[in-house]
């Protein structure tokens, strides 16, 4: 059992009286890079949100690392979230006003402690050390994903979640972004990536493809 | 970190700052006006009644049902029973003799002072300085106006109280009346022979005897024919303030054990020199003087809930501004609150940012409020009780926890929404 | 100040007892339910609420408003009091917490210390209330055992918030070597456990930090009051003079001028020792002598503070000119002669003195 980092057990998500995920099984083991693909609205925002830990399912049971996070509270959550996952959004998210060195500064913080090294070494890890103290807006699209997936890793999460981290960018960061998470696949990091482009879903040790809340088909690679 | 967020916080948005801070200021100003006045009348109480020199004022007793009808005194013994001068060396025979630190006997009639007739002028008869001999005439005992008022300024000199045509003239009065030290001044009774003053010294520091012209009382119970007449004492005696012993002794008298009662005995309260002084002197009524209790205390005592009603009143309209500015503010930031939580901001982090922020708020608000209520108290003051408030040190700290505490209410009451901002909205791009 | 101390050393004891039931039940929360929740835990959680209703009840006896001021309007006494009430209210609430915290951290052993240490000063405190009041409705007969009891336990009861201070203090120091043991043998953290253990480390810290904050904080002004505000006056010492051969003492008139009150003490006749002072009522040599003593109140003795002078016994004040005359509270004359600058006092008047001092 304890070599699945992840776990889904017939989960069940439902809004009002639509129902998002069914029954849904579900399982990633350490290292495993896996591709979530499938047309909207066929659950992949609610999968992801339940994945992340930022929503709970209405039953079943979600082990992360071991642990049940399914009837966790908002609180509990939080603590978990910030220790096992680090988040990778379309939209890069960068808080505007603060730097890209103080953006990864942030999440030591609600982590645990600050650490400018390392926040610094990360920056260097994603190339981007020259541009530590420029705010979001000083940044390209690209440049700023980096930022992004720097601070997904600053608190050496046990997944990373990233939902369609290249979609907004153009071809030639979208490989720079893409080598990235092929480096961290490479290192043993457990990568979820939700995406559009069935190139970008390739990339991974498998991908599974949703529709109407259930997995309709799995390809191993 | 956390700084660094809490500046970016403040520095943002300024005009919904500076609204908040507006808001706060003025409930403080408020407060620092009301403040400043009840805490200034209210320390000048306390220290009257807890001074240990307290002045008793000795009347006929016909005087205490005196009844004023539009500054007339309608009382219809006035003017016919006063005190015995000779009843005077009682007052240090009492017990509590000793604490007795001067007393200084009255008698008044109205004059008209030649070449300004139409001002009819008080003409106090007192004891300037002069030896008073015990009961049995054993000891003397130096006395007067001088002892009991220590605070008066005499320009020139004091009258001599052997000297019956020297006499004191208020400030307020010299001026009117171009008067100075040196000249002479004739003043007239309603009825009987004019008399001839020597003016030796000008007083001030004391608004009652402003307008009046001060004599030996000799001179006045020559003029209204009263020989011995003393219309009232004013006493200044060494005191303990009352205390719950004191009060005990009052109304349970009985219920006093044997140290309680040696310790009350040998106490010099109050009220016992003043029931000691009114059982001394025949057909007196004796009672404590506390200026300030009497006259604006009354005032502020009448109005205190008044007050209080307001600042709570004060207090929750502007808690609720603040609470609508900054429930628009997170709302405003919710985007920005939700990628915080995102990446791991537990609601606490969030929650501290603006607690913090309200309370730099709350402080900038409450020092403004407090200097502009200083002013403002100045003329509230001077209008209600012709008298400057001295801006005492507490209520800056009053003002300031006033001031936070609506910040922080309208604050907590915003924080709510905090809680119902979702995660989730920073993984969609609502942000 | 007084309303401060009085207020923490009549709620001490509930706060520690809190905070050892928190330690003690950890998952608890704040209320237990009576049916759900653990038995101990509830009649713990009982077991303080009774004993706050208790102290509180106490504590009303001695309440009144005109503790906090004279006046019934807002004045600075009045408004410094009520906050010194608050004050004293939050840091023992802020004591729940940070002892229930550091005891969750030091263990079983020493929440059983603390609370034995605890309810032991509990059990005894009120034993000897309910002894006084069984005393006072006449429902126990007062053996002078009994009578001693409860007035043993009165004059120990102001030393137990110190007690309950240093057991803080202790539990403090404790938790400070546990951990510098446990860091010390700590093999040096890497990667992202690092910064965790520095988090932890820094958490830790805020405790121990507020908890000598508290400590300072109710310490400090305990100790203020108790040995220098809340003490009573004691008297200047007297300087021992002795009579010349003739047996008259003589005192230089230049050396008591200057308006101070200055006390001296003679042995009389009968080989009591008597004291007596002198004061210069006036600008010029005009001196008051007096026995240190009141006919009323006995051998106190009088002090001077700033221009006045006051009868240790009762508080009140003496006009100063009237030193030297007897009646009401003043100290009793002493006779004396002067001659060539000096204050003479003959043997016979000190010993007719005599008798005023030493009945106690």
């Amino acid at each position: 059992m304890n070599e699945l980092i992840l776990e889904l057990k017939s989960i069940k998500r439902c809004f009002g009286k639509i129902t998002a995920l069914d029954d849904f099984h579900f399982n990633v083991k350490p290292g495993e890079w896996v591709s979530i693909m499938g047309p909207s609205g066929s659950g992949k925002t609610t999968l992801l949100n339940i994945l992340a830990c930022l929503d709970t399912p209405t039953s079943g049971d979600y082990l992360l690392d071991g642990i049940n996070v399914a009837s966790f509270n908002e609180d509990q959550r939080t603590v978990i979230r910030r220790e096992k996952i680090g988040l990778v959004f379309q939209q890069f998210h960068l808080i505007p006003y603060l730097t890209a060195l103080e953006n990864i500064l942030l999440a030591q913080y609600y982590h645990s402690v600050i650490d400018e090294d390392e926040a610094m070494a990360v920056l260097v890890r994603v190339g981007l050390e020259h541009r530590a103290t420029h705010l979001p807006s000083q940044l390209s699209g690209g440049e700023q994903q980096r930022v992004c997936v720097a601070r997904a890793l600053i608190n050496q999460p046990a997944i990373i979640l990233a939902d369609e981290p290249t979609g907004n960018l153009d071809e030639e960061n979208e490989a720079i972004v893409l080598k990235f998470f092929k480096d961290l696949h490479q290192q043993g990091k457990t990568i979820i990536l939700v995406t559009h482009n069935p190139e970008i879903g390739q990339e991974g040790d498998r991908i599974i493809y949703l529709h109407h809340g259930k997995i309709v088909e799995k390809v191993y690679f | 970190m956390f700084f660094r967020l809490l500046e970016d916080s403040v520095l943002r948005n300024r005009r919904r700052k500076v609204l908040a801070v507006v808001t706060i200021a003025i409930a403080a100003t408020l407060m620092s006006v009301l403040a400043h006045i009840s805490i200034d009348i209210g320390n000048k109480m306390a220290k009257e009644l807890n001074s240990y020199e307290t002045n008793i004022r000795i009347l006929p007793k016909s005087e205490g049902v005196s009844l004023f009808l539009g500054g007339v005194d309608y009382n219809p013994l006035k003017g016919r029973f006063f005190l015995n001068e000779k009843d005077l060396p009682r007052i240090k025979g009492i017990f509590w003799g000793n604490n007795i630190a001067g007393f200084s006997p009255f008698l008044t009639v109205p004059v008209k002072i030649t070449g300004y007739d139409a001002i009819p002028v008080p003409l106090v008869g007192t004891f300037f300085q002069r030896q008073i001999g015990d009961v049995d005439g054993s000891q003397s005992f130096e006395t007067g106006i001088r002892f009991i008022k220590p605070y008066w300024t005499i320009q020139g000199a004091w009258p001599d109280d052997l000297q019956q045509n020297n006499a004191l003239v208020g400030k307020a009065l010299a001026d009117a009346l171009n008067l100075g030290v040196g000249q002479s001044l004739q003043v007239t009774p309603d009825k009987g022979a004019p008399v001839v003053l020597q003016i030796t010294g000008i007083l001030s520091g004391d608004d009652t005897y402003d307008h009046a012209v001060m004599v030996p009382i000799e001179t006045v119970q020559n003029l209204a024919g009263l020989p011995d007449g003393v219309e009232s004492i004013d006493v200044s005696a060494m005191s303990v303030p009352e205390s719950a012993l004191s009060r005990k002794a009052r109304t349970h008298p009985d219920s006093l054990d044997v140290q309680e009662y040696d310790l009350w005995y040998c106490t010099s309260y109050v009220s016992s020199i003043a029931h000691q002084l009114e059982e001394a002197i025949p057909n007196a009524l004796v009672k404590p003087v506390w200026h300030v209790a009497e006259t604006q205390g009354a005032v502020i005592n009448k109005i205190q809930l008044l007050m209080f009603v307001m600042t709570l009143v004060i207090f929750i309209a502007a808690g609720l501004g603040v609470a609508t500015i900054i429930q628009t503010s997170i709302l405003e930031r919710s985007g920005e609150i939700a990628l915080m939580k995102a990446i791991g901001a537990a609601n606490h982090h969030v929650a501290l940012l603006f607690v913090a922020e309200a309370i730099l708020l709350g402080v900038i608000g409450g020092v403004c409020g407090y200097l502009l209520g200083m002013g403002f108290s100045q003329i509230i003051g001077f209008d209600l009780f012709t008298s400057t408030i001295a801006p005492s040190p507490i209520v800056g700290p009053v003002v300031g926890t006033y001031a936070v505490a609506i910040s922080l209410t309208g604050t907590v009451f915003g924080l709510t929404r905090i809680r119902r901002i979702s995660p989730t909205a920073a993984l969609h791009g609502r942000i | 100040m007084l309303i401060f101390v009085n207020t923490l050393r009549e709620f001490s004891a509930v706060a520690f007892t809190a905070g050892i039931v928190f330690a003690l039940f950890p998952s608890q929360g704040f209320l237990v339910r009576p049916c759900t929740g653990k038995a101990t835990a509830f009649l713990a959680q009982c077991l303080v609420i009774v004993l706050f209703l208790a102290s509180f009840y106490k504590f009303s006896l001695h309440f009144s408003y005109a503790q906090f001021s004279s006046v019934s309007i807002l004045n600075t006494d009045m408004i410094i009091n009520s906050a010194s009430l608050f004050v004293a209210a939050a840091l023992l609430i802020a004591v729940v917490p940070v002892l229930a915290h550091l005891l969750t951290m030091l263990g079983k052993r020493m929440i059983r210390l603390s609370l034995f240490i605890v309810l032991a000063m509990i059990f005894i405190r009120w034993s000897a209330e309910v002894t006084l009041g069984l005393l006072e409705l006449n429902l126990w007969d007062a053996s002078a055992a009994r009578v001693s009891f409860v007035a043993k336990i009165g004059h120990l009861f102001p030393l137990m918030i110190y007690i309950e201070m240093a057991l803080f203090a202790f539990l403090l120091l404790a938790f400070f070597c546990k951990r510098r043991a446990l860091l010390q043998n700590e093999s040096v953290e890497i990667g992202i456990n690092r910064r965790k253990s520095e988090y932890s480390t820094l958490i830790e810290k805020r405790w121990m930090k507020s908890a000598l904050l508290i400590i300072v904080a109710i310490v400090v002004p305990l100790l203020y009051q108790d040995l220098y505000a809340g003490r009573a006056p004691k008297l200047s010492p007297a300087v021992a003079v002795a009579s010349g051969e003739d047996g008259v003492i003589r005192i230089r008139m230049d050396d008591v001028k200057n308006g101070e009150l200055h006390r001296f003490s003679a042995i009389s006749k009968s080989g009591k020792q008597v004291r007596f002072f002198v004061i210069n009522r006036g600008k010029s040599k005009d001196f008051g002598v007096a026995f240190d003593a009141c006919a009323l109140c006995a051998d106190k003795g009088y002090i001077k503070k700033s221009r006045h002078v006051i009868c240790l016994a009762c508080g009140s004040l003496i006009f100063i000119p009237s030193i030297g005359r007897s009646g009401g509270c003043n100290p009793i004359p002493l006779k004396y002669e002067v001659m060539d600058d000096m204050i003479l006092i003959k043997p016979e008047d000190l010993d007719a003195g005599a008798k005023y001092f030493g009945f106690f």
